[in-house]
């Protein structure tokens, strides 16, 4: 899961506003605008599954691909994120979960 | 490629051209694109100072043709300004001979249509994708339709980017405006005002929207998944 935060226009209060969007893989999940407060969640869990195999599939191909382009940049930054990787899938499935439930 | 006022408030989070779109950025999109039509050789991304890390990381990670990162100015025509100086060197000895000006925020330009623009440009010095606007009426006093308009509902279009044109014109047309203190709308708007070049249109595609309101973020997704676009 990861969030960002951009300036939108909000389809409800017709407001340029900063907007959080949540993540879920690959997805957006929900967006909510911190001017009104409007929020809109997206039901993802169909196509995550789908996704995630696609994302796996290519995992050795992006690698393999930052490799040759800037090596010690992943060489630094790879068991760190090999690390943190169970932890961040862990919070990603509870994203799709809760687009599920919520939506 | 501009990117320099996507998104651009004091205290904002992310320019919204960085804004992830199934699994890499708003701008990647548009910049893979283009770098695929034959006869596209350097790819400008013009953003501003505070995005150059994720400009850098776009180049790095999600593109396969380098970029050349510059820094745009305050508006939009200056930033294309500083893109075309960017290029002045290779458009004086010839090596580009047309420019296409994208906006960073329209991820979803086809293949097709920046090779139309791109064709139409070279035959004609001048060429932008338009939609026929048969939609638009015009408005009269309170609130009511005006019904002795001049309106020609079939000469209107809009119209969307990227916009294509004869790299040296668009240079001086650029340089003349900057001196004159013109400021227009988008490329064709300056170029109307400074140049002799017949600007045409081709047929756009209402899928090369503008990322604007929070659900065109939605809408893109959609459109990626329905098209089969995939992120390598």
């Amino acid at each position: 899961m990861s969030v960002e935060e951009s300036y939108l226009r909000c389809t409800a209060c017709d407001q340029e506003a900063e907007h959080v969007v949540v993540y879920a893989g690959r997805f957006v999940s929900q967006i909510q605008c911190t001017g009104c407060g409007a929020v809109t969640r997206l039901d993802v869990s169909e196509d995550y599954l789908p996704d995630l195999r696609q994302r796996i599939s290519s995992k050795p191909r992006r690698l393999m691909r930052r490799l040759r382009r800037d090596p010690g940049q992943l060489a630094t930054s790879l068991p760190v994120r090999t690390l943190s990787k169970p932890g961040r899938m862990a919070q990603e499935f509870r994203t799709v979960w809760r687009s599920r439930r919520d939506s | 490629m501009l990117a320099g006022g996507s998104g651009t408030r004091v205290g904002a989070g992310i320019n919204k051209a960085f804004l992830p779109l199934a699994g890499r950025s708003i701008a990647a999109w548009g910049l893979n694109t283009l770098a695929s039509v034959e006869g596209v050789g350097n790819l400008v991304f013009v953003v501003r100072s505070e995005d150059l890390e994720h400009a850098r990381f776009v180049d790095a990670r999600e593109t396969d043709s380098p970029l050349e990162i510059i820094t745009g100015g305050e508006t939009r025509q200056e930033s294309e300004l500083l893109a075309l100086r960017h290029l002045a060197d290779r458009i004086d000895s010839g090596a580009v001979d047309t420019v296409l000006i994208h906006d960073a925020a329209r991820p979803l330009i086809s293949h097709g249509l920046a090779s139309a623009v791109l064709h139409a440009a070279r035959e004609t010095g001048g060429a932008v994708p338009g939609i026929p606007a048969s939609d638009i009426a015009a408005a009269g006093p309170e609130q009511t339709l005006a019904t002795d308009g001049e309106l020609r509902r079939d000469a209107l279009v809009r119209v969307q980017t990227p916009q294509g044109f004869h790299a040296a014109t668009i240079l001086d047309a650029y340089e003349a405006a900057a001196r004159d203190g013109f400021v227009g709308t988008d490329t064709a708007s300056c170029a109307e005002e400074y140049t002799d070049i017949p600007v045409s249109w081709v047929r756009g595609e209402e899928t090369n929207f503008k990322i604007t309101y929070a659900q065109d973020l939605l809408l893109a997704q959609d459109v990626v998944s329905a098209l089969g676009l995939r992120t390598r």
